[in-house]
This record gives structure tokens, C-alpha cells and sequence, in this order.
């Protein structure tokens, strides 16, 4: 990271660290191609790569608290995508060990041939990947999209800040994507 | 798509981006922790009496001491270092530290030196009691510092910060409490508190995570 570069993301956490919304937005944005490069060279699938890029930007904005103003700012942000790769790491073995690998030997051949999802077939499979995200994060979409509450209206019903409102619809969001994903619905589909 | 997520995430970020205050310096909750810590043990100087004389104490009294005391530097260090993002190798040497001197501790506890009697482990639950309060001052101040940090791993986090703040407590009992007998020391001084603030990190851990995530952002 070139020193100029550094100095000026150092300024810039500063002032997010005070409120300043635009030069926060600012530091995010800029900040985005950098952790998809650093986070890029470690994983080579690019959704999950970009599934992590937001986990360190969710992360960043939790932490952004720990950032100490006379400590260098790189080692700070690579730190926390580091963390964020671990834990992706931790969380894909345990679901691979949870999942059953299927032999294509051992798959019975369907009785009747294999039809694409129809639409019909899509509020189910919605319904189903919601069904399966964890309480906190079905309960903020559920309120968010299926009850139409407001962001506020719906972080002072679940009893949070609107932030960790944000923070599990948005999980809820992915987790969602990524089940969809698996089961073979195209997103454009829905 | 999903970049369209990540942008928009960006927005949201901003757009809810509240003034926070910066953690304090390590080496002040350190210095804050410590001297907490030294009042609890002067509190109890008074309050407890008086090992027996230090010219009594066999080397092995020494090295018990000395490893409670590293490892309950080295565990604080560590808690309050893995809490700050970047702030790993210091974490690492911390947490080398405590392990260098819970197995100090331990092969203190174990060597025999003080001897085995029949009420060797007299009093040791009294000790045990006195490590837990007096290693809960420094654990105040740590503990603070380490739920408002950036944790991800609670179990670990919550590990450190517990038998860091117990072996602080227990250097203090090993050198106050007058019972110097072999069971006692290896139970009430060393192992009781460190095993308990081990097993303490499990239910805090499961309590911290959950209050966590409900309060993801609040800070």
C-alpha cells in the first residue's frame, strides 16, 4: 500500500470515526477493489470471494471502534480480511462435513425426466430457504419483505440497532442466494 | 449481482454511520488492569495475613510464583491484544507467555517440594475463592475491553481474558496464603482457579456471542 494511499485512508477512518458519513463512503469504496484483490488472491471462487469482501466491510464497520489513530491503518484492514478469511474457511469445512457427498453411481435414476423449476415451484423453494436461515436473520427479512416494515420499525420490533438489522437481513439475503443457488434456481428466475 | 449487494452494503454502511470513540491504548488498560489488580492484592495483604517468611519457601515457590505471574500477564496481553485487529503478534507472544507459565505453575504445583499431609488439601477451596476475587478486579477492566473489541472467536477470547485474570488472582494467594503444603498449592493456587476460569470460559463465551450478534453494530 503506497504511504500516500495509506495517509489518506488513515484521514478518512478518522473522520468516520467522528461521523462523516461522506468520507466513510468514501473509504469504503475505495477500499472494495482492494480487500476483492486481497481477498482474490486467496479464493479462487469469486462469488464466495465477494461473500467475504462483505463480510470485511460488515466487519470493518463493527470494529471500526478498535482503530487506533496512532497505529498504521493497513495492518488494521488486513487483520480484520484476514479474520474474515478464517472464518469463511471454518464455516465452508464445517458445511462440507455436514453435507453428503452423493456418488453419481449411486444416485437413483428418476422415474420421470428431470424438469426445470417452474414458477410456480419458486414461492416453495423461497419459502424453503427461508424456512432454513438461523431465527435472527429470517425474522429481519420476514419483517423487512414480507411485513414491509422500515428499517427502523423493524430494528425497534426485533429489539436491535438498525445497523444489526441490516447486518442479518443482509446475511439472511446471501444465505438465501446461496441456497437458491444450490438447489438449481437461477436468480432471475424469482 | 452480488457486487450490487456489495454496493449497496457500502451505502447502508455509510448511511448508518454513527460517531464511535476509539478503544483506549493497549498498554493503559494494561497499566489500569494491573493496578486494580494491585489493590486487590494489598487488600487481601491485609485482610488474609502473611506467608510464612520467604527465606522458608523452597526454589520451587519461586518458580510457581513466577509462572502465575507470567501466565497471567501473558493471558490479559493476549485477551486485550486479540481484541484489536492487527494487533496479532503481540496476541501471539502473549498467549506463548501464558502457556509458558501455566506449565511453570503446574510443575511447581507438582514437583512435591512442599510435601504431602494429611490436610494438604485443607483450605484449598478458601484459596480457590480468594484466586477468583481477587483475579476478578483485573478482569473487570480486561473484560471490558476485550466485549467491546473486535472478537470473533469468543471462546478463545473469553479463554484468555478468564485464566489471565485467575492467574493474577492465584500469584496473589501463593504469595499470601500461609498453607504451604503440597496438595494445597497444586489445587487451591494453581490448579482449582486456572481449571475453573477454563471452564468458566464456556458458558461466557456462549452468553457473549449471542449478546453479540444482537447488538452487532451498536458501537
Amino acid at each position: 500500500m503506497s504511504e500516500e494511499r495509506e495517509d489518506r485512508w488513515r484521514g478518512w477512518m478518522l473522520a468516520a470515526q467522528r461521523g462523516d458519513a461522506p468520507l466513510y463512503a468514501k473509504l469504503l469504496t475505495e477500499l472494495t477493489p482492494y480487500l476483492r484483490a486481497f481477498v482474490g488472491r486467496r479464493l479462487l471462487d469469486s462469488t464466495a470471494s465477494e461473500d467475504v469482501v462483505q463480510n470485511v466491510l460488515i466487519s470493518l464497520h463493527r470494529a471500526r471502534h478498535t482503530y487506533r489513530p496512532e497505529r498504521p491503518f493497513s495492518p488494521w484492514v488486513h487483520a480484520i480480511a484476514r479474520n474474515a478469511l478464517i472464518d469463511f474457511a471454518r464455516q465452508r469445512t464445517r458445511r462440507t462435513k455436514r453435507e453428503t457427498s452423493l456418488d453419481a453411481d449411486h444416485v437413483a435414476e428418476p422415474a420421470v425426466a428431470a424438469v426445470e423449476p417452474r414458477a410456480e415451484q419458486l414461492p416453495q423453494a423461497l419459502e424453503d430457504a427461508l424456512a432454513a436461515l438461523p431465527n435472527s436473520q429470517r425474522e429481519a427479512v420476514e419483517l423487512i419483505h414480507l411485513e414491509g416494515l422500515s428499517v427502523a420499525e423493524a430494528a425497534e420490533r426485533a429489539g436491535v440497532t438498525k445497523s444489526a438489522l441490516k447486518v442479518r437481513a443482509h446475511r439472511g439475503y446471501r444465505a438465501m442466494r446461496a441456497s437458491l443457488d444450490r438447489d438449481g434456481i437461477a436468480e432471475d428466475e424469482l | 449481482m452480488t457486487r450490487r449487494l456489495t454496493d449497496e452494503l457500502v451505502a447502508d454502511l455509510a448511511r448508518d454511520l454513527e460517531p464511535v470513540r476509539p478503544v483506549a491504548r493497549l498498554r493503559v488498560v494494561s497499566a489500569a488492569a494491573l493496578a486494580l489488580w494491585g489493590v486487590a492484592v494489598v487488600l487481601a495483604w491485609f485482610l488474609d495475613g502473611h506467608a510464612p517468611e520467604p527465606e522458608a519457601w523452597p526454589w520451587q515457590h519461586f518458580v510457581g510464583l513466577a509462572g502465575l505471574g507470567v501466565a497471567g500477564l501473558g493471558g490479559i496481553v493476549a485477551s486485550l491484544a486479540n481484541a484489536v485487529p492487527g494487533r496479532e503478534p503481540t496476541a501471539k507472544v502473549g498467549l506463548y507467555a501464558m502457556g509458558l507459565g501455566v506449565s511453570a505453575a503446574l510443575a511447581a504445583g507438582m514437583s512435591g517440594a512442599w510435601g504431602a499431609g494429611s490436610g494438604s488439601y485443607q483450605g484449598s477451596l478458601g484459596c480457590v475463592v480468594r484466586s477468583i476475587a481477587i483475579g476478578s478486579a483485573p478482569l473487570l477492566i480486561a473484560g471490558l475491553f476485550v466485549m467491546r473489541g473486535a472478537v470473533s472467536q469468543f471462546r478463545g477470547a473469553a479463554c484468555l481474558v478468564l485464566v489471565g485474570s485467575a492467574g493474577l488472582g492465584a500469584l496473589a494467594v501463593q504469595a499470601t496464603c500461609p498453607t504451604l503444603t503440597g496438595g494445597h498449592v497444586l489445587v487451591g493456587h494453581c490448579v482449582g482457579p486456572l481449571v475453573l476460569a477454563a471452564l468458566a470460559s464456556l458458558p461466557l463465551a456462549a452468553v457473549w456471542g449471542r449478546s453479540s450478534s444482537l447488538h452487532a453494530t451498536k458501537s
